[in-house]
Parts: structure tokens; sequence; C-alpha cells
């Protein structure tokens, strides 16, 4: 088995305004020089988010060099994993261009038809095979009640596919507002136990989109693999 | 992300390839997948279908995948032909030519030909399925919105190819009242039986379809939740309807190969045919005698009336 990329990820649902701690906006960009992207998830009410939640979801994730969608509670689930696996291919992609002579802002498209399927296979494999580092940022906070249930069965759902995966992988969740006193936590529970851990959070406080996201940075900078050697084995940095 | 042309609105333009120079109108929009939109075209005097896409790697392998089925003694899709890049609005987009497939979609279908031509449906319906296991591949995204029923030879054929997936691997596309992790019966690996467990739900769905209500609740339950739900519903469907019997055998992994699965339906409906379905239309005695003395009562009212002359027998005197 080859050597796998690593690849990492941000994945942030929320349904509104941020209203405490750092802007979102900047925390993303930071994420985005640091290789990491970020995407957001906007979960709508009866269609509609407010035009100011609207504005921080796009910006969040221009920002973070990301994907947006907005979508409903009932379709929650499908979005992240269309955004999970696109992300990866986006990835893939960028680090496989070289190697297809071309610079990283080329994608596929500049190949004549005929030779894309092959560069195609080759990233489909790529993906599969990769080591996928995905830190959630969900937003608890008040308004998110209602669609909670759509949430742990989204989170449900998620750790399924990536478990279905033939590369490893790594999940971490921060989840806002922190019903301990803190603002921001970090949820320390095997992926299996993910799910049912959220249903159970009663979070009360503000919207501390901002100071997740550098969490979920954070954590994902910590103890990252940097690599993973043909036995499998994984290289720490530092 | 402000993009210039939708994939959906291109009705009534007209493109041309990149590459090839070809020149394709697009007459009017036939369907819509996960990674596309599909399109009747008419290029010199012929129409073929056209699918258009923005994902260039997702398209070429969906291209490149068909066309290896195509050569199949029985196709499990349409032909494919050029695959090449078009601008919109000084946008690039990427799209293939394929054979157009006149036919009806399975929902259409079973309406017109009854319940009863479910069995007989999912027995050809493996049949492709397992024309494609058998070169290393699994469907994964089966549902009737990727079935059509080809007008000409009155067989099921499979229209998108974006979710076809390499055995062993992570099932690309799914949706969820067809997918395995979905009602917690497995992974959503790519296997046999992941195809089979659909093509049983797309079979009992088409018996008896779960209502919007229902699976809006079921999005939010668990799997264990889901799973109960699921033995619950087959139970109420084997009453109408043996097949029921066998597909809730699929569901629940009795059947890993397409071989066995289609075994079953055949021995299934074999038995059937002795024994007679029940809230079908069927004569027994009763009824016959019934029609027999409805009849003879008819009968003895219109000679009574033309024995005692036209008015006499209702006229009281």
């Amino acid at each position: 088995m080859r050597g796998g990329e690593v690849m990492q990820q941000i994945l942030l649902i929320t349904d509104g305004c941020s209203n405490e701690g750092a802007d979102p906006v900047k925390v993303a960009l930071l994420a985005a020089r640091q290789g990491i992207p970020v995407n957001v998830i906007g979960v709508l009410d009866d269609g509609v988010l407010g035009e100011k939640g609207e504005r921080e979801v796009i910006g969040i994730a221009v920002a973070g060099n990301g994907m947006y969608r907005f979508t409903k509670a009932s379709e929650l689930s499908k979005t992240v994993q269309l955004m999970t696996q696109h992300t990866m291919e986006i990835s893939i992609q960028r680090t496989m261009a070289s190697r297809w002579g071309m610079n990283e802002f080329q994608t596929v498209d500049s190949l004549p038809p005929e030779l894309r399927p092959s560069v195609a296979r080759e990233m489909e494999h790529a993906v599969e095979y990769a080591f996928l580092e995905v830190c959630l940022v969900i937003d608890l906070s008040g308004s998110m009640n209602p669609k909670r249930s759509y949430v742990v069965e989204a989170v449900r759902d998620l750790v399924h596919t990536l478990s279905s995966r033939t590369g490893e992988y790594r999940l971490d969740t921060i989840v806002f507002p922190d019903a301990g006193g803190g603002i921001v936590k970090h949820l320390k529970v095997p992926a299996i136990r993910l799910a049912d851990a959220i249903g159970k959070i009663d979070p009360q406080g503000n919207t501390p989109t901002g100071p997740a996201l550098a969490l979920a940075i954070q954590t994902l900078k910590s103890g990252v693999p940097k690599d993973i050697r043909q036995d499998g084995s994984r290289v720490y940095a530092g | 992300m402000g993009r210039a042309f939708m994939l959906d609105k291109l009705a009534g333009r007209t493109i041309i390839g990149r590459w090839k120079r070809r020149t394709y109108q697009l007459v009017r929009m036939l369907g819509q997948g996960e990674n596309g939109v599909v399109y009747l075209t008419a290029c010199d005097d012929a129409y073929f279908a056209l699918k258009i896409s923005r994902d260039a790697a997702a398209l070429s392998l969906e291209w490149e995948r068909m066309r290896e089925f195509s050569h199949a003694l029985v196709a499990p899709c349409p032909k494919v032909y050029e695959l090449d890049d078009a601008e919109l609005d000084g946008q690039c987009a990427h799209f293939f030519v394929m054979e157009y497939v006149e036919g009806r979609n399975l929902r259409q279908y079973v309406s017109h030909q009854g319940v009863e031509a479910v069995p007989d449906l999912l027995l050809q319906l493996a049949n492709l399925l397992h024309s494609l296991h058998e070169r290393g591949f699994v469907y994964g995204d089966l549902k009737p919105e990727n079935v059509l029923m080809h007008k000409a030879t009155g067989k099921p054929i499979l229209i998108d190819f974006g979710g076809v997936t390499p055995l062993g691997t992570v099932v690309k596309e799914f949706t969820e009242i067809y997918d395995r992790a979905f009602w917690g019966w497995g992974m959503r690996k790519a296997d046999e039986h992941y195809d089979l467990f659909s093509l049983a739900m797309m079979g009992a769905f088409l018996y008896r379809p779960m209502n919007s209500r229902t699976r809006e609740k079921l999005m939010q339950s668990s799997p264990d939740v889901r799973k109960t739900a699921l033995s619950r519903y087959f139970q109420q469907l084997h009453e109408r309807s043996g097949v029921g019997r066998t597909l809730y055998f699929t569901v629940c992994g009795k059947f890993q190969r397409v071989e066995e699965f289609s075994e079953a339906l055949k021995n299934q409906r074999k038995q059937t045919a002795f024994t007679k379905p029940k809230g079908a239309i069927s004569w027994d005695v009763t009824d016959w005698g019934l029609l027999f003395s409805i009849l003879v009562f008819t009968s003895a009212i219109i000679s009574i009336w033309f024995l005692g002359g036209h008015q006499s027998l209702f006229v009281i005197q």
C-alpha cells in the first residue's frame, strides 16, 4: 500500500451570527494560510438564514479557502458528506497536479479529454487511501436546538462514511458554546460515541464562532502526523 | 463563487465542442444527477443525450466507466460517444454525449403494468448489477430515478454512472432511503450486498411507498430506531405480497450475492403461481354462483316482461 497523503479540513456547521470573541472571518484566514480549508454549512430555518448570518457564512468560507452551502436541516447529512468528499478531491488534485505536469492552480480541466480518466482514477484512489483529518466545529447555540437531532444523525452518518473508507482518519469535534462554563469545548470521545455525546449536551450561552475555529486550528496542528510511512506508522511533527 | 450560468438553465442554447468542434443544440432538460445535468440534444439531424458538468474529473470517470460497459452483451447503460468541453459565457463546462434512450421511468412503468411486474423487473435489474460486479464495480446509488424502462426493448437500463464505485472502497453516492448504512444494516462500503440492499428497498417501495412524513421522522432517529421501523414495514408488506419476505431476507443480509437473490426470487414466484395472492381479483365458487344467480334472475325478469306484454308487469291494475 502506498503511504497516503495527509489531508486536513475544518467543517463548520452553524445557523447564525457569531457574537463573542474573535472575528471568525479573520480566524478562517489564518487557517487558510496554514493550508487548512474551512468549509461552512449554513443550516436554514424554513429556507432563510438572515442576511447577516448569510454574509458571515460566505465570508468565513471565502477567507478560509473553502466551500459553503446553505441547506435545510433534513439535508444536512448529505451536505456534510458531499463537502467532505469534495474537499478531499480538491486537496488531492492540488497535491497531484505537479505529478501531471500542471501547476497547483491548474486542474484536470487543462488536459485533453482522453487523458482525464486516468488522472481521475488516480485521484479517486488517492482520496480513498489518504489519511484524513476532519475537525467538525458545531454551533449548538439556542437557535440550533430544533435542528439538534438532525445534527446528531449527520455526525453519526459522517462517522459511518469515514470508517467505510480504506484510509485512516482522525475526527475531532469542537462544540460551542460550552455547557461547562468555558467558551468552546473540544469533545474528546471516540468516534462511535460522538453522535450520542453531542445529543446529550445542553449548552447555554453566546455564539463564539471565532474562538471555536481557533481551537479547531490548534487541534489540527497539535500532534498531527506529518506523514504516514510505508509500514503504516505515522511521523509526527516536532 | 458566483457563476455566470446555471447548468439547469441551458435549454435552447447551442454549444460547440472545444476539441472535436461538433455543434450541439440543447433541446430540453431530461434529468439532473449528482454531478451534472442531462439534456436532449440535436446534432447532425440525430438526437442524443448530453450530460454537462463543472467537475471535469468526475465526469471523465463516469464517461470512461459507461464506455467500458456499453460493449457488454446486455449493456447496463446507454452507449457513450465523445467527451468534450464547451465555453459558456466565458466559462468552461464539460460534457459527454450518449445514446438517447427513449423510455418511461420506473414509477410510471409500475403504475401502468401493476405491481405484478415488480419481481420480473427486479430479476432483470439484478442481472445488470451482476454485470457490474463481475467487472469489479458496484453501482452504488440505485434508486427509481436512475432506472429507465427502454421503450424499444421493454428492459430496464441504468442511466447515471456517477455513483459507480470500485469494489471494496467507500460508496461514492447514495440516497438515504436506499442506503444500507442509513438503515443500520451495514457499512457504506462497496460490496455486492450494498447494491442488493438498495435493489430490495427499491422493490419494496414500489409495492408500498413510504410516506414523506415517516421519512422525515426517520431522518432524525438513530439507525437502531430505523432498523426497527424497517422490520415493521416489511411485516406489513409481507401480508400483502409474498415477495416481501424475499426482499426482507435480502435486506438482512441472508443473500449476499446476486445469484442467491435471483434464485430466491424465482423460487418464491414459482410458489405463488400455485397459491393465489391475497387481495388480487380471483374467482372462487361463491363468485361464480353469484354471477350465475344474477344471470338467471335477469333472464327470468326479461322473459316475464316479454310474455306478459310490455306494460302489464309494472302496471298495477
